[in-house]
């Protein structure tokens, strides 16, 4: 009888490893993705990681959203808009066929805990900016160049919030606060479209180069921010040959390495999982280079690629563009609003 | 006689009474074909069904595409659109729609992963075959997807043929594809993947309700500015030799859409004007023809739908029953609300 059970209890504890083997060979990104959708750019939606569940996360909406940062120990979600100001029909033969305007860009606060409350503006217009970043504690960092500003995060409750000066950041154009707010990424202009990546202490001021050849926008820290990734263009034999995906730890002159480049292709950083085992982006080729088979044409849109390199895994699949402001959270929402267990279908209609 | 009349006459008005019942009863079993069609976009939006005449005119389903191609699987529970998105959905794919489960709403089954979808239909076994071309410059091939995989969230397609192909067509056997291409009409059977030329010219082929015979556009030679005739001609895949153009259909005007009647006696067509532009896009009015094919080559198209207005599209006939709205459904659970969204969250 005790022979019997010991062979079932190995029986179980084979399965049982077998199991939990299986299960981490086959890990996959999960968690929850917020981005702003690639048609209508002014709202903000959320969906699991192929987009069966994609909708809008957000009643509000915006003109034109540039840039969306998720609050990852909290339940903000900061959003860099193109707000507009004047607003101007355009009428053909008595047909409106659109509308332009003019339009300055605002930092906005979500809550994602009450998504039907309306954003609050933390600028209110009194700066020129250029982008904008929220770290895990809250506090908000704004670049308007040439200063770089901190909203610490009680300040945001209030009215108007007040801002206090870091520093002068001259020619820059993108940044990144690091996980824990100390720190920022950013790239100094110096070509047309690519500079040199810099890394500065916010307490102490100290500032020390990372990498050159580094494309503006898109850097983005690993969860643990001890890595940073961010695009490279790569030449061959003097030509472009692409802009990959660069990963290198965050230390003074750092060893580069590039997870993932094609030929022709320009790969764009959004995030991190955040589990840090994968880094999103963005695909894009130029249309005056063919795209002639079905291949070709499934690489363009959004995918996940190890971080330490690797094949790639397409996302968002249900979303049928390409997102160009996406971040990624751990915890994953309910659909449903707490304490509404029926709707009506005429409430459903106009919500 | 007179007194047999003046003695029996309620007899024999209640014998006449339930022969005329007889008759209006049986009227009633017939079954009316009516037609599900994609309307003017500048009109109406939403797939809606009719009878012959465009009265009667119900809303079937409301998905934010513009059908550009229907196909009805024999026994009418699957409807396959090939839709171009409107609003915030985009692209050009195959939307499977299930008449058992209307308040479902539409399912996709390519999310954009063949580019733009050209044309597609569904067998009287629910496999799906389409046709794609890659930024509407490049053809990719001909696709299938499996009856097993139409509920998958993310169906396999497999490729079975790679080369151009404009419009594709299930034969009623469900073993093989008609499709064209600029070199004409050809045959694809499903298992073998061989492919067989039928015709060296034609277009738009599309298989009568028997399989016996292909309906197809007759494309004269381009003219200046572009311009070019238009005539619907029918073969007889039996007989190669019975080959028929109907002449009286000749036009100027972009064909638009091509089908049987159910009865496999008529062709009926869509020719397409365009009205305008509007920005980018232009603007059509539509006109809807049958032509018998009883009558030889001198049949005369005759006009159906008038009073759909802007005409249709695209449309297909049915011989079922729909209901059009969610039944006895005031208020639904939230609960099932998010199981509806999950599978693909794009269900209405």
């Amino acid at each position: 009888m005790n022979n019997r059970l010991q062979t079932y209890c190995q029986l179980c504890f084979i399965c049982m490893s077998l199991f939990f083997i299986l299960i981490n060979v086959n890990a996959a990104p999960t968690g929850e993705i917020i981005f702003v959708h690639p048609k209508a750019k002014g709202e903000i939606w959320i969906s699991n990681v192929v987009g069966t569940n994609a909708r809008k996360l957000f009643r509000h909406t915006f003109h034109n959203i540039d840039k969306i940062e998720v609050q990852k120990d909290g339940n903000y979600v900061l959003a860099v808009v193109d707000k507009l100001i004047e607003n101007n029909p355009i009428v053909i033969n008595n047909i409106n066929v659109g509308a332009a305007g003019l339009s300055r860009t605002e930092v906005f606060l979500l809550d994602r805990k009450n998504p039907n409350k309306r954003a609050k503006d933390i600028t209110l217009g009194r700066f020129a900016i250029r982008d904008a970043d929220i770290t895990n504690t809250g506090d908000v960092i704004i670049f308007a160049p040439p200063r770089l500003l901190l909203f610490k995060h009680e300040q945001l409750t209030q009215p108007e919030p007040e801002a206090e000066h870091i520093m002068d950041l001259p020619k820059i154009s993108n940044f990144q606060c690091s996980p824990n707010g100390t720190h920022i990424a950013y790239v100094q202009i110096s070509g047309s479209s690519e500079g040199d990546l810099f890394l500065l202490d916010i307490a102490t001021k100290d500032i020390f180069h990372i990498a050159e050849n580094v494309r503006y926008h898109n850097l983005a820290f690993s969860p643990d921010g001890k890595q940073i990734a961010f695009n490279m263009d790569v030449k061959k034999d003097g030509n472009s040959f692409g802009t990959g995906i660069a990963v290198a730890p965050v230390q003074p002159n750092a060893k580069i390495e590039i997870i993932h480049i094609k030929e022709g292709f320009q790969f764009g950083v959004e995030s991190w999982t955040p589990d840090g085992q994968y880094i999103a982006y963005w695909s894009y080729r130029h249309q005056q280079l063919l795209i002639n088979n079905i291949e070709l044409w499934r690489s363009l849109r959004n995918f996940v690629v190890p971080a330490t390199g690797g094949e790639p895994e397409q996302i968002l699949i249900t979303i049928k563009n390409t997102v160009r402001e996406l971040d990624w959270i751990q915890q994953t929402y309910p659909v449903e609003p707490g304490n509404s267990l029926v709707t009506t279908w005429g409430k459903l209609k106009s919500e | 006689m007179i007194h047999f009349f003046l003695k029996y006459w309620r007899m024999l008005c209640l014998c006449l009474f339930l022969v005329c019942s007889v008759f209006i009863v049986n009227t009633k079993v017939v079954h009316a074909d009516e037609i599900i069609y994609q309307p003017n976009e500048l009109h109406q939006k939403g797939i809606w069904i009719s009878n012959l005449n465009g009265h009667n005119t119900r809303l079937l389903f409301n998905p934010p595409i513009v059908a550009k191609q229907i196909s009805i699987q024999d026994g009418d529970r699957y409807i396959l659109c090939v839709g171009i998105g409107i609003g915030i959905e985009d692209g050009t794919d195959v939307y499977l729609f299930d008449t058992e489960n209307v308040d479902r709403g539409r399912k996709d089954l390519t999310y954009g992963q063949f580019s733009t979808v050209r044309d597609a239909a569904i067998s009287v076994n629910g496999d799906v075959v389409f046709s794609n071309v890659i930024n509407n410059e490049f053809p990719d091939g001909i696709y299938l997807i499996p009856n097993e995989e139409i509920h998958e969230t993310f169906p396999k397609a497999e490729k079975l043929f790679d080369g151009a192909a404009n419009y594709v067509d299930w034969a009623p056997n469900g073993q093989e594809i008609v499709f064209s291409n600029n070199n004409g009409i050809f045959l694809l059977n499903v298992d073998t993947k061989r492919v067989f030329q039928i015709l060296d010219y034609g277009d738009r082929p599309v298989f009568s309700p028997d399989g016996s015979k292909l309906a197809f556009v007759v494309l004269g030679p381009l003219q200046n500015k572009g311009k070019r005739t238009r005539k619907i001609g029918m073969i007889s895949l039996n007989d190669p030799k019975d080959e028929k153009v109907f002449e009286a259909t000749k036009t100027d005007l972009y064909c638009n859409y091509l089908t049987w009647t159910p009865d496999g006696k008529s062709i009926s067509y869509v020719l397409a004007e365009v009205k305008g532009f509007l920005v980018w896009t232009f603007l059509f009015d539509y006109t809807n023809f049958v032509v018998s094919i009883t009558d030889g080559r001198h049949g005369r198209p005759r006009q159906i739908l008038q009073h759909i207005e802007g005409g249709v599209r695209a449309l297909e006939w049915t011989q079922k029953t729909y209901s059009v709205a969610p039944e006895s459904k005031l208020t639904t659970t939230w609960g099932q609300l998010k199981h509806d969204t999950e599978n693909g969250g794009y269900h209405e």
